[in-house]
C-alpha cells in the first residue's frame, strides 16, 4: 500500500509543470542579530529571566559552592550527574546527604524511579543562544534524553566561552548540515502552559525549575 | 454549542446556524475576545526589535523555495530518514494514514497510545480511527486533553481549549477525574501533570506531528511548551511521527528563520520551552528514547492543490495560527463554528480545497476582506486574494474545467447569471443604457423594499429621480453662456 502511494504522491507532485518565480532566500535578516560578550550575556540572562528560568554567574572556582547552595534550596536528596562531569567530584565530597547518581542503566530498569524519586538533575550544555536565552541540550548515553525532562529541576552548567548570539548563528558558525545526533534539543525555560484561559503556569510537563550555571573560567 | 466529535466531521455546511448561536453566546464571546486581543499584542512586542518585513520576505522565500522542489525534497527526506534508522510510510489520505498507524500499533501489539498536538491527525480523525479499534487513546497536551475529555474538537489550531475558561475547566476535571473542582490553574495543571505521568510510562506507542521536517539531514522538529510532546517523542518504545507533506525544508539553516517567526506568531514567545530535533531511533549504546521511530507522509489532498500555482501559496503555511487571532470573523465567532479542523481565514482558504467547495459554501464569503490575515501571515500567504479566487471558483460556469478545487462552479445561480447576462447586454449598448436607466428611474416608486439579508440591518437602495448622465446634461446646459 505505502508504495503505491509513494508512487502516487511524487507523480501526482511532479505532474505540475509550470513553476512559480520566487525570490532566493536573503538570510541577511539573520545576520542582524548579533551581539558582543557583555550584552550576549545581558541578554542571556534577561531572555532566561523573562520565561522563568534563572542564571546565575560564577566563576569556575565558586561553581561547586553555588550548584550545592542551588540544591539546598530546592531540598534535593537525589541528584543525577554524569559519571565524567568534571564537577561531580566536587560535589560528592561536599554533599554527604546527597545521593549523586549517574543516569547509568536503561529507562526500562528504573522508570518509575526516575520519574517519582528523582528531585534534580545536573547536566552540561552545548551552547547557549543570547537572542532567545535558549541553552542547546545534546543528549548522550551519559546524559540520556530525560535527564532534562523527568526531574522537578534541571541545573544546566553553560561556560561563558560557549554562548553564541543566535541558532543561526550557531548553525552556521559549526556547520549543521548532514546528518545530526539522535537528539538535539533547544531549552528555554523550564516547562510550561497556558492552555487554561492563559494564565500562565509554569511545571506543566517536564521541569518546574531551571537554573544555568554561567561559569567564567572554564 | 462546542461541537462533539460526531458532528466534527465537517459541519462547515451548517456554518450559518453554527455562527448564529455561536454570537449569541457571550461566554464564548469573551473568552476568545479576552484571548485574541491579549495574542494581538503579544505578537506586536514580539516582533518589536526584528526587521520584520525582512523576516517575513526571508520565510516566505523558503517556503516557496521548499514547495518548488518538494518531490526531491520529499525523496530526500526519506533517503536521509532510512540512513538513519527512521521508517517512512506514505499515505494519499486520512484513511490510508490511520491504516498505516493502526498497522503499526497492531505490529508492536500495542494497547495504549499517547499523543502529543497534531493537526494533522484532527484533519484525518486518528484517535477515532484507533479508539474503533480499542486502543486508548490520550491527548497529551494540557489543552487537547481538555478537550478530549469535553468530548470536543480543538477550537483554535494552537489553543485547543481556548474557548473554556477556568470555570468550566475545572468543572469537567472534577467530574471526569475526580479532582477538586478548584478554579485554580495552578492546581488543574498540576493535577493533569500527575495524571499524564503515569500514562506516560504505560504507553506502547506516542504519536506526534512534525513543526518541520528536514531533508539534508533526516531531522524532525517539534515546537512545544510543556514537554508533553517530549515525554512523547521519548517514553514509549515506539514512536510514530505524522506530517503533511508540505512541511518538508531542505536544512535546519532554513528552519532558523522559520521558527523565529512561528512561535512569536502563533504566541508572542521570542522561542517555545523547547524545540525537540529527533533525527533517529534510540541507538546501542544509549539508554532511553524510542527503541522504533516511524514518519508518516500524509497526501490528503496536498498534491491537488500543489498544482495550481496561486493556490499552491496555500501549502506554504507554517500553522502559527497568527491569520485567526487577528481576524475580526474568527475572534467573534471562534473556531467550532467553523466545523473543520482548520478554522480561521486558512481554514476558509484550505477546508474548500480538501472538502469540496459544495460542503464549504460560505467560507469564501464569510470575510470582510479586511486584509489583516494577509497583513500578519509570517509566510506571506495572500489569504484575502486566495478568498477572492475561492469565490470567482465557487461561480465559475465551466463546471467541466478542469480545476484543483473540487465542487467548483457549486455556488452558481441562473438567476444571477441571467442578471449578470442583462447587465452585460444593457451596458454595452449607450442606447439601451439610456432607455433602461431612465425606464428604472420613472419606476423607481416600484423598486423592493425587502431585499433579504441585505435590508435586515439597512434601508434598501432606491434609484435617484434623475440619471447621473441627465443630471450632467442639465449642468453642462446650465454652464453654457
Amino acid at each position: 500500500m505505502t508504495s503505491s502511494a509513494r508512487q502516487t504522491i511524487l507523480s501526482r507532485l511532479r505532474e505540475r509543470t509550470s513553476q512559480p518565480a520566487s525570490q532566493p532566500p536573503d538570510f541577511r535578516v539573520m545576520n542582524t542579530r548579533r551581539w558582543s560578550l557583555e550584552d550576549g550575556i545581558e541578554r542571556f540572562i534577561a531572555q532566561q529571566a523573562s520565561v522563568h528560568g534563572d542564571v546565575q554567574r560564577v566563576h569556575e572556582p565558586d561553581l561547586a559552592t553555588a550548584v550545592l547552595s542551588r540544591l539546598h534550596q530546592a531540598g534535593a536528596h537525589r541528584v543525577l550527574i554524569a559519571p565524567s562531569q568534571g564537577l561531580r567530584d566536587a560535589l560528592v565530597t561536599r554533599a554527604q546527604n546527597i545521593d549523586f547518581q549517574g543516569y547509568d542503566q536503561k529507562v526500562e530498569a528504573w522508570q518509575s524511579e526516575l520519574f517519582h524519586q528523582t528531585d534534580a538533575a545536573i547536566t552540561s550544555c552545548h551552547a547557549g543562544l543570547a537572542d532567545t536565552g535558549s541553552l542547546v541540550v545534546i543528549p548522550s548515553p551519559e546524559e540520556p534524553r530525560l535527564m532534562t525532562l523527568a526531574p522537578p529541576l534541571h541545573i544546566a552548567i553553560l561556560p561563558v566561552s560557549r554562548l553564541f548570539s543566535s541558532w543561526y548563528q550557531l548553525i552556521t558558525e559549526e556547520d549543521w548540515t548532514g546528518p545530526m545526533p539522535t537528539n538535539t534539543l533547544l531549552i528555554s525555560g523550564p516547562s510550561k502552559t497556558a492552555d487554561i484561559e492563559q494564565t500562565l503556569v509554569y511545571g506543566a510537563h517536564g521541569p518546574k525549575a531551571l537554573t544555568v550555571f554561567l561559569v567564567d573560567g572554564i | 454549542m462546542p461541537q462533539t466529535l460526531q458532528q466534527s466531521h465537517n459541519s462547515a455546511i451548517n456554518f450559518q446556524p453554527q455562527v448564529k448561536s455561536a454570537l449569541a453566546n457571550t461566554q464564548l464571546r469573551g473568552n476568545f475576545d479576552r484571548a485574541m486581543t491579549g495574542l494581538m499584542h503579544k505578537r506586536t512586542m514580539a516582533f518589536a526589535d526584528w526587521d520584520l518585513e525582512a523576516l517575513r520576505d526571508l520565510g516566505q522565500a523558503i517556503r516557496q523555495q521548499s514547495l518548488r522542489q518538494l518531490p526531491d525534497l520529499l525523496e530526500q527526506l526519506e533517503r536521509q530518514c532510512q540512513a538513519n534508522g527512521i521508517q517512512v510510510h506514505w499515505a494519499r489520505d486520512g484513511d490510508e494514514a490511520c491504516q498505516v498507524v493502526t498497522e503499526i500499533c497492531q505490529q508492536r501489539q500495542a494497547k495504549t497510545v499517547i499523543k502529543g498536538k497534531s493537526m494533522v491527525t484532527e484533519e484525518m480523525e486518528l484517535n477515532a480511527h484507533l479508539e474503533q479499534r480499542g486502543y486508548t487513546v490520550l491527548e497529551s497536551d494540557l489543552g487537547e486533553y481538555i478537550v478530549q475529555m469535553a468530548k470536543e474538537t480543538p477550537s483554535h489550531i494552537i489553543m485547543p481549549a481556548i474557548h473554556k475558561n477556568t470555570a468550566e475547566i475545572a468543572e469537567l476535571m472534577h467530574t471526569m477525574t475526580g479532582v477538586e473542582q478548584r478554579e485554580d490553574a495552578h492546581y488543574l495543571t498540576d493535577q493533569a501533570r500527575q495524571q499524564l505521568r503515569e500514562k506516560f510510562m504505560q504507553a506502547d506507542v506516542g504519536i506526534s506531528g512534525v513543526n518541520f521536517a528536514v531533508a539534508d539531514s533526516g531531522t524532525l522538529c517539534l515546537v512545544e511548551n510543556e514537554g508533553n510532546g517530549r515525554l512523547t517523542t521519548t517514553t514509549p518504545p515506539c514512536h510514530i511521527a505524522v506530517t503533511g507533506i508540505e512541511k518538508v525544508v531542505p536544512s535546519l539553516t532554513d528552519v532558523a528563520p522559520l521558527l523565529s517567526l512561528l512561535t512569536r506568531s502563533a504566541t508572542g514567545q521570542s522561542i517555545t520551552t523547547y524545540v525537540n530535533m529527533i533525527s533517529r531511533p534510540r541507538q546501542p549504546d544509549e539508554k532511553d528514547g524510542p527503541e522504533a521511530v516511524h514518519l508518516v507522509l500524509v497526501d490528503n489532498g496536498r498534491s491537488d492543490i500543489y498544482q495550481d500555482e496561486e493556490l499552491a501559496e496555500t501549502l506554504q503555511c507554517i500553522r502559527c495560527g497568527a491569520c485567526m487571532n487577528h481576524c475580526p470573523v474568527y475572534t467573534r465567532i471562534g473556531g467550532h463554528a467553523y466545523g473543520t479542523t482548520y478554522p480561521g481565514p486558512i481554514g476558509q482558504v484550505l477546508m474548500p480545497q480538501l472538502l469540496g467547495l459544495e460542503q464549504t459554501p460560505d467560507f469564501a464569503s464569510a470575510s470582510s476582506l479586511c486584509g489583516s490575515c494577509g497583513e500578519v501571515c509570517p509566510v506571506r500567504i495572500p489569504l484575502p486574494s486566495l478568498l477572492l479566487r475561492l469565490r470567482r471558483e465557487a461561480v465559475d460556469g465551466d463546471r467541466t474545467r478542469a480545476s484543483t478545487v473540487p465542487g467548483h462552479g457549486s455556488k452558481r445561480s441562473n438567476l444571477e447569471s441571467l442578471i449578470w447576462a442583462v447587465w452585460r447586454l444593457v451596458h454595452r449598448r449607450p442606447g439601451l443604457y439610456r432607455l433602461t436607466t431612465r425606464l428604472a428611474s420613472q419606476l423607481r416608486a416600484l423598486s423592493p423594499k425587502r431585499l433579504g439579508g441585505w435590508t435586515r440591518y439597512r434601508s434598501a437602495p432606491k434609484l435617484a429621480k434623475t440619471t447621473l448622465h441627465s443630471a450632467m446634461n442639465n449642468r453642462s446646459k446650465r454652464q453654457q453662456p
